[in-house]
């Protein structure tokens, strides 16, 4: 019965993940599939914490939904109409991309399942434990270098977004001209 | 059926078929910048399920997973600036529309 | 509560690396602080950042080690890129003083920028580990996609980086991809032990094979090998001229460095994984050189021309992957570097033919350049014919470097195709030089007068062609050195 009930866990977990990312992929609304991806994220936080990667799902919830998912509700919602939908024409391409979906698909999964894993026999009833604790001591000694390379792409980030985002200098230097004046 | 390894990567790699599936057929950028986060997620997940059940993986794959994750966050920070950039110069993001170049 | 090991840290081995880090953030305070620092100042500190780097690298040959918990691999062959980049990191600020003071970019950014993207090449050549290849990889992904669209005015700019992003990140994506199956079947992301393991038994799995193709498609999205090409026109035509020699050398040159870490892992040469891995590229190689040269034929854009010139440049250099072996990997370093200074010297030279609002952007403005700016036209001659291969120039030792690799490793198709392709090449390279020497301009067109900077980054490019082309010994020597430490 428990391991039932923790089979169902996951399979709950990966229908709302494959629903929702299906349904970002075939809406023809944009704003419905970004809110869709709110599921995505959620769920796959949801499937991070029942792999035992605490850490992880956490970070997921608060990096990509609370983050990356703002900044792209943020783009729909700059660059388009949000009542207006059909934003996108159903193309030709669409049933060619179909296609290509399903054969892959049917090509990938036989491979995952014939591939001999050397799975840890207890794998799946191992306790688990947190994993807050191994990440933080491995990002300060083994990946201190890796963590500070990223350090770095965050700082780049940072720069990058705000010079191509920010107006031409010449017209900041007129605005705050106008500002002067206007005081 | 006991969840095992195979059904983490089944879920991983539709997940990525879907990503790959946006990226090809959608022509509005945020559109496909939606099918990249999929495909980011879907290695992600493969991580962590490869991590929980192969031996000998301590919690390398989640400290890999977490640098993806900050590179997902510093890729949608620079990508919403230029699509925004963009669409101010386009009024537009649509993929198809914005070309300019003389072939 | 366990006690933390802190592991031991040899920033020795990475002061290059620490030295350009420090540059760039040292620039960024001062063009916080310092008001209106003038723009020769920024450009003399990042200069000297970059020499220092380059001296810095120079005292770690024979070094040959493994630091930062084997995340990192200071051998002879990474000094040798390091200081090919860092070469090229100098000419392309030198070229940016001059090109930056045209378009009025935020200057200060600009370089920090673009110091970063160096550094992320310098790490690239440095790892033993997909952590820190992916890491380098993505530094210099974002950097470049941020500095193609620093033209604010120009519409292309935009356009050029919205695509390159849109691509770039895909193809960063499909790597994490192969990253995750490779992790999940060797349960390591450390290269070096990859590769023994690889050598003791072939973990008999299709899905390692998927693995590495995801990885390879990734790389060859970065590097514009055909099919993988299609975003390299618009972006090449759309940056500012710097940045765009920059994706073309530079990034070009990370790319076949990230490959060469990946795919020569020791030992792996027996593996049948090799087999499968160098018919793959076989394809991709063929495929890029027809391609490439094909697409360039037809090009009224200069840039665009350059781009698919770039484009089949990728096709003969993958070539060495092919021929998997010493040889090969000698040349594919040889030709890296003679490919790194002609065609920055080609872009340095499109952007001195221009002038502020009004470039030379078709061939057909070239015409006549020969008559108004001689010294300009015989540059451009020079750099072109090293792109064709003509001796006494780089381009044609290498060229025939890696041909020869090709044909030591019987592989007589490939090669006759790269000969074959080469010689169609020519066609457009000489309809520059044609135009500039046998045409009369349609209209009065005076480009601006040749500042210090850009004269600079144009001698010295053309020194680099020139040497290495009449003696080619002394890196030659260090090249093969290099590779046999490996």
């Amino acid at each position: 019965m428990d391991a039932l009930l923790h089979s169902l866990v996951f399979y709950i977990l990966a229908f709302i993940v494959l629903g929702s990312a299906a349904y970002t992929a075939f809406s023809a609304n944009l704003v419905r599939a970004a809110f869709s991806l709110l599921f995505t994220f959620f769920g796959l936080a949801g499937l991070y914490i029942y792999l035992g990667a605490d850490f992880v799902g956490i970070s997921q919830v608060i990096i990509y939904v609370g983050g990356i998912l703002v900044l792209l509700l943020f783009g729909v919602m700059f660059t388009t109409n949000v009542s207006g939908q059909g934003t996108e024409k159903q193309t030709l391409q669409m049933k060619w991309g179909i296609l290509f979906l399903v054969v892959l698909f049917l090509l990938l999964i036989p491979i995952a399942f014939i591939t001999p894993w050397s799975v840890m026999p207890d794998a799946g009833s191992k306790a688990l434990e947190s994993s807050v604790s191994p990440i933080g001591v491995g990002l300060l000694t083994k990946y201190l270098l890796p963590f500070e390379i990223a350090s770095l792409l965050l700082l780049i980030a940072l720069i990058g977004a705000v010079v191509i985002a920010r107006g031409e200098p010449k017209v900041r230097a007129e605005a705050a001209k106008e500002d002067t004046s206007a005081l | 059926m006991a969840v095992g390894l195979e059904h983490c990567l089944v879920v991983s790699i539709s997940l990525f078929l879907l990503g790959v599936f946006i990226v090809m057929t959608q022509r509005n950028g945020i559109r496909v910048l939606m099918g990249i986060e999929l495909i980011l997620n879907a290695a992600n997940l493969n991580l962590i399920a490869f991590n929980r059940f192969l031996p000998n993986t301590d919690v390398n794959g989640s400290i890999f997973a977490v640098f993806v994750i900050i590179l997902a966050a510093a890729e949608a920070a620079v990508a919403l600036a230029i699509v925004l950039a963009i669409y101010q110069q386009f009024s537009t993001v649509n993929l198809d529309e914005i070309s300019s170049m003389k072939h | 509560m366990t006690s933390i090991q802190i592991p031991e840290l040899s920033f020795s081995l990475i002061a290059p690396e620490l030295i350009l880090c420090t540059a760039a953030i040292v620039i960024l305070l001062v063009d916080l602080y310092v008001k209106n620092v003038e723009r020769i100042n920024i450009t003399l500190l990042a200069l000297i950042g970059i020499v220092l780097a380059f001296f810095s690298a120079g005292t770690l040959y024979g070094a040959s080690e493994l630091a930062f918990s084997w995340l990192i691999i200071r051998d002879d062959m990474s000094v040798v890129i390091d200081q090919i980049f860092l070469i090229g990191a100098a000419l392309i600020v030198l070229m940016s003083h001059h090109y930056s003071e045209r378009y009025h970019f935020p200057y200060g950014e600009y370089i920090v920028l673009l110091l970063f993207s160096t550094l992320g090449m310098l790490i690239i050549s440095a790892s033993a580990d997909l952590i820190t290849l992916f890491l380098g990889v993505e530094l210099v992904s974002i950097t470049l996609f941020v500095l193609t669209g620093f033209e604010k005015k120009s519409l292309l700019s935009g356009e050029a980086s919205l695509k390159y992003l849109l691509l770039g990140a895909f193809s960063s994506a499909f790597m994490v991809y192969g990253i995750a199956f490779i992790f999940g079947m060797c349960r390591t992301t450390n290269l070096i032990s990859i590769g023994s393991l690889l050598s003791e038994d072939f973990i008999g799995s299709p899905l390692l094979i998927l693995g590495f193709a995801l990885l390879l498609v990734g790389l060859g999205f970065k590097i514009a090998l055909a099919p993988f090409h299609m975003w390299a026109p618009d972006v090449y035509q759309g940056a500012p001229t710097p940045i765009t020699a920059w994706i073309a050398a530079g990034s070009k040159l990370a790319g076949f460095i990230a490959l060469v870490r990946v795919f020569s892992l020791p030992d792996i040469s027996f593996h049948p994984l090799a087999r499968t891995w160098v018919e793959g590229i076989w394809w991709l190689s063929l495929l890029t050189m027809i391609i490439g040269n094909a697409g360039a034929l037809v090009q009224k854009d200069i840039k665009r021309m350059l781009a698919y010139s770039s484009i089949a440049h990728g096709g003969y250099l993958s070539m060495a992957f092919v021929s998997h072996n010493d040889v090969g990997l000698q040349a594919l370093l040889f030709y890296l570097a003679a490919y790194l200074f002609m065609t920055i010297g080609a872009f340095a030279v499109v952007i001195a033919a221009g002038r502020h609002g009004e470039e030379r952007r078709r061939i057909s403005d070239f015409a006549g350049l020969a008559k108004r700016r001689p010294f300009l036209a015989a540059m451009m001659s020079l750099f072109l014919l090293s792109l064709a291969g003509m001796p006494p120039t780089a381009g044609f030792i290498g060229k025939v470097w890696l041909f020869g690799s090709a044909i030591q490793a019987q592989y007589y198709g490939l090669a006759i195709v790269g000969i074959l392709t080469t010689l169609f090449s020519f066609y457009y390279y000489l309809r520059v030089i044609v135009y500039m020497y046998m045409r009369d301009e349609e209209k009065e067109f005076e480009a601006e007068p040749l500042s210090v900077s850009l004269t600079l980054a144009l001698s010295l490019s053309a020194l680099g062609v020139l040497i290495l082309g009449v003696f080619p010994n002394t890196l030659m020597k260090v090249i093969t050195n290099s590779v046999i430490v490996l």
